[in-house]
């Protein structure tokens, strides 16, 4: 909980972004986009989660 | 949740942001939102406590209790609608951003529409 959250998300992006310049440089762009896609989504799927959990406690907190 | 952690992880959260803001902006953003909602994870355990104290205060004065939750349900769609515009204009959406503000401020109006209510009744019978 917490700090290594950020680190994940900012792993993940990291890693696709090396991911994506090795594929580029080797020719191969339309894999290069299908990484950075699959990289997002799972990225996407982490704030999804961490989200629900925030818009949870904030619902029964203000009762909003 | 001491201070310290709280500065520290956004430190670093924004450092993870910087980082990733030049290959991939998208990342960027999804590091700058995990951010916040960690930040604000971590402190809600301490705006619960004080929301109840506020609430036990004012129904020992014995106020009404729909202003009550609509003072605290203001304060939490102002909250929320503030952290929304500005991740939003963070990301370089500033149109998307007003959009929100303008939806929180009618949200909270609606909210504090009996208040408002209220008082003009009182205001008639003084007259």
């Amino acid at each position: 909980m917490g700090v290594d959250l950020i680190f994940q998300v900012a792993a993940i992006g990291i890693i696709v972004a090396v991911l994506s310049q090795l594929l580029t440089r080797s020719g191969r762009e339309d894999q290069a986009m299908l990484t950075t896609l699959a990289g997002l989504v799972v990225v996407m799927l982490i704030v999804a989660r961490q989200i629900s959990v925030l818009f949870d406690a904030m619902k029964s907190m203000f009762g909003l | 949740m001491s201070i310290l952690q709280i500065t520290a992880i956004a430190l670093i959260g924004t450092v993870c942001a910087v980082v990733l803001k030049q290959q991939k902006s998208e990342f960027a953003l999804a590091v700058s939102l995990i951010t916040g909602f960690v930040l604000l994870l971590m402190i809600s355990d301490a705006l619960f406590n004080i929301l109840n104290t506020v609430r036990d205060m004012m129904s020992r004065l014995n106020i009404n209790q729909t202003y009550t939750s609509a003072v605290i349900k203001a304060l939490g769609i102002s909250y929320l609608t503030e952290f929304a515009s500005q991740s939003a204009k963070d990301a370089g959406q500033g149109a998307i951003a007003l959009k929100t503000e303008l939806a929180g401020r009618v949200c909270l109006l609606i909210i504090a529409m009996p208040v408002i209510i209220a008082m003009i009744n009182t205001i008639i019978e003084l007259i």
